[in-house]
């Protein structure tokens, strides 16, 4: 027994040895994580707008655009219990913090990052801003949660990591305030197709209430601090609104009521069918490109300074 | 807790820790620790269904002290009618009975009938199938008279309830396993390395071979109306790796898990991709099972009367049934079946032309028709519904067949010519190639670097893997 734990420890050792050297390799490389993690301490003194939400408001809210100072902590795929673990983290930390975005289109409130095949970002959230702690027990124990590495495509991580090392190539796509760059540029998709695509697969969705709970939360906690909340359901195309699920959408528009009069800091500004909106300023069906991203920056910041929304 | 989580690896480790603690003398004490741990690993799966698991194990423990005593046919026929009540009574309740509901309907509409009848909302316990097998094989063979009963109550719980081979089995017979528990048990180095080498070899088959097939089968399946034909093809032989490798990597998980408590596991898959024919796969695949169909319902069949008149009718009720206890649904009694008339085709082949389906000079021949057929009937296995079977396999011979796969990524195919090559070596120990591994593998350094590459393997895999496919039978 003696010598059979012997082995197996010693090739555990040299294993983890290796591994943990791998590790660091690929894990210094900065990404949109480390880099937002960092950017949000430089200027948090400053922030008066924070801009949470998923892709639609990562690549759709432009703080450059936004008449007070606002920094975009959106991410692809970012549900809303992930927006209430970064609000909760930095609400106290954002001394001039006035108002709080949060994007509700129909998915948002039930759709969980966790149970999604992007789940695999979780480990960002843990690695890079602490979500570790927000975790169960036996999932704080996961390997999984932890290992950059045991993500997948090894082979892609390790090209990145090289080419950053040796090369200096940044992986970085978003500006100092948080944006995504990654629609600059980009041409219009073929919308038709891409509504329909994007409308089947956010209505097979299936009903949860804990997204419903973290938006409460947020409002709840926002509402304590004398901070507004907006509400923004963000501009779609005509075909990914004809193809979604009416339900969802009257579902969502019933929730976003509710929640408006139940709260006096919480105000909804409705672009989903807004006619400002015209092919050229889509990327695709349901997320704007660059120059939508700017139209859309400013009808949010009009929103905010208008007389309305206080 | 399934065998690679986060949760099974700390329980394993503390049962393997406190097992090998208690002095080998006392492996009553070891027996109590297994059975500990074997309860709360079914528990923690849903502790609801530890009474059933309980209720099955007392009633042939019971049943066995007294076989052991009576001696009139009579008696001994109504304790081992008990036994088979209770168990079948357990596993017809939460397999079948909403099977058997709707077939009645079925049948009774077909007559002219409506049958006012209800299906239940019925949660099929983890490892039903397997545990109920295993102690009706113990009564059985008390009652034959090819063992004795056992006395020990821990000893005969943990037979029963060895976590290892709980849930997917293997299905032991008390001839192999439960002397194991009354004897002591040493631990060697060779045992323990032996361990986790077929632990490593279960979970490659598991993660590189079962779930890396499962996406495309899935899309195979999926569109079977409007993929090529070579498409479906190459999904249905790819069903029959994924299979083999969710059920055989558990089967060797649990195998390598036995050997680190000294407990020696039958082996229930023997390279059945090596098999020449329909019969010789049955020896190869799911052995524990087969051989219990052999022994329990297909050699009574034929004593009977009608068993003696027409033994074709035994094989194929024997088949049928086998088809049945892997699922509650028509699809699978025909899966069944259709293996049974492969057998018959073949033996009666051999009898009348002296070959069977082993037509061929060279062995690679007669596998590759086999691995064919048999990839072909797992069709049955896989599709939703028998009617979707039969449409999949009407879309299968078409031009199509020769061109390339669709959406096929090539790189699948690696850990399955590994796999291959590997059981190439192990099925033909004196070839070049096993010589050769044989001799690399002597050397530490070349064993240690095959394991760091498999688990480097596994971790490129990376996230999240499919249940077992066997977990739901």
């Amino acid at each position: 027994m003696k010598q059979f734990l012997i082995r197996v420890f010693a090739f555990l050792a040299i294993g983890l040895t290796v591994f943990a050297a791998a590790e660091y390799f690929v894990r210094g490389v900065p990404n949109d994580y480390s880099f937002k993690r960092s950017q949000i301490e430089i200027h948090r003194e400053q922030i008066e707008i924070l801009i949470l939400g998923s892709s639609h408001t990562l690549f759709g809210a432009n703080p450059e655009y936004f008449e007070a100072p606002a920094f975009n902590f959106a991410f692809t795929s970012q549900s809303l219990d992930y927006d209430r673990f970064i609000f909760e983290k930095y609400v106290d930390r954002l001394p001039k913090l006035r108002t709080v975005i949060i994007p509700i289109a129909p998915l948002s409130l039930n759709y969980m990052l966790d149970d999604s095949i992007e789940a695999w970002r979780r480990q960002r959230y843990v690695h890079y801003l602490g979500y570790w702690r927000a975790l169960p027990l036996l999932e704080k124990l996961q390997f999984k949660n932890y290992s950059t590495l045991y993500q997948s495509d090894i082979s892609n991580q390790f090209r990145t990591a090289w080419q950053y090392r040796r090369k200096s190539r940044s992986h970085v796509t978003i500006n100092e305030m948080g944006w995504s760059r990654s629609m600059e540029g980009t041409s219009v998709l073929e919308l038709s197709v891409t509504g329909e695509q994007a409308a089947e697969r956010h209505s097979s969705i299936p009903q949860r209430e804990q997204p419903k709970r973290d938006l409460a939360a947020i409002i709840e906690q926002a509402e304590r601090r004398g901070l507004k909340v907006v509400m923004v359901t963000p501009p779609a195309w005509e075909s990914y609104r004809n193809h979604l699920n009416e339900l969802s959408i009257l579902t969502m528009y019933r929730h976003i009521d509710n929640l408006v009069n139940q709260y006096p800091n919480v105000r909804h500004l409705d672009l989903f069918a807004d006619s400002r909106f015209v092919k050229e300023d889509f990327f695709d069906a349901d997320h704007v490109n660059h120059r939508g991203a700017e139209k859309l920056s400013r009808i949010i910041s009009a929103f905010i300074s208008s007389p309305y929304s206080h | 807790m399934i065998f690679y989580s986060l949760e099974f690896a700390l329980f394993a480790a503390l049962a393997f820790g406190l097992y090998w603690l208690i002095p080998q003398k006392q492996f009553r004490v070891q027996n109590l620790l297994i059975l500990i741990a074997s309860y709360g690993f079914y528990a923690w799966w849903d502790w609801r269904f530890l009474a059933l698991i309980f209720i099955s194990s007392i009633t042939d423990y019971l049943v066995g002290l007294l076989l052991g005593r009576a001696q009139g046919i009579t008696f001994r026929r109504v304790l081992v009618g008990i036994s088979l009540v209770v168990n079948l009574g357990l596993l017809g309740f939460f397999k079948y009975y909403n099977f058997f509901v709707e077939s009645l309907i079925l049948a009774f509409s077909g007559l002219g009938f409506e049958l006012q009848a209800r299906t239940l909302y019925i949660i099929l316990p983890v490892g039903i199938s397997f545990y109920t097998f295993q102690t009706l094989s113990y009564t059985l063979d008390l009652y034959r008279r090819k063992i004795e009963p056992e006395r020990d109550p821990i000893a005969f719980f943990a037979y029963v309830s060895f976590f290892p081979q709980l849930v997917a089995g293997p299905i032991e017979r008390a001839s192999n396993l439960l002397p194991q528990f009354k004897a002591e048990r040493r631990f060697t180095l060779e045992k323990g390395k032996e361990g986790l080498q077929l632990f490593l070899l279960g979970l490659f088959k598991k993660i590189l071979i079962a779930d890396n097939c499962a996406p495309y089968v899935d899309f195979v399946h999926a569109n079977y109306d409007t993929v090529s034909s070579s498409t479906l093809a190459l999904g249905a032989v790819l069903f029959f790796f994924q299979i083999y490798g969710d059920f055989s990597g558990y089967s060797d998980m649990a195998r390598g898990l036995g050997k680190l408590f000294g407990i020696e596991l039958m082996q229930n898959f023997r390279r059945p991709f090596f098999a020449q024919n329909p019969s010789e796969l049955w020896q190869r695949w799911h052995i524990s099972l087969s051989s219990w169909f052999r022994d329990y319902v297909f050699m009574p069949l034929t004593r009977t009367r009608l068993g003696r008149k027409m033994p074709r009718v035994s094989l194929l009720i024997t088949f049928g049934l086998s088809g049945l206890w892997h699922g509650a649904a028509a699809k699978f009694m025909l899966w069944g079946l259709i293996h049974g008339v492969k057998v018959l085709a073949h033996r009666g082949l051999k009898k009348s032309f002296g070959t069977g389906f082993s037509f061929f000079r060279y062995p690679a021949v007669n596998i590759a028709i086999t691995l064919s057929l048999t990839s072909l009937t797992w069709v049955f296995f896989r599709a939703p519904s028998a009617a979707d079977a039969v449409g999949y396999l009407a879309n299968l011979f078409s031009m199509s067949l020769f061109s390339a796969p669709e959406k096929f990524q090539y790189s699948i195919l690696i850990p399955i010519l590994i796999l291959l090559c590997y059981e190439y070596t192990q099925e033909v120990r004196n070839s070049r190639l096993g010589r050769a591994i044989s001799m690399a593998a002597t050397y530490r350094p070349v064993r240690w670097a095959t394991y760091y590459a498999v688990l480097v393997g596994l971790l490129a895999t990376g996230t999240d893997t499919n249940q077992f496919i066997y977990f739901q039978f």
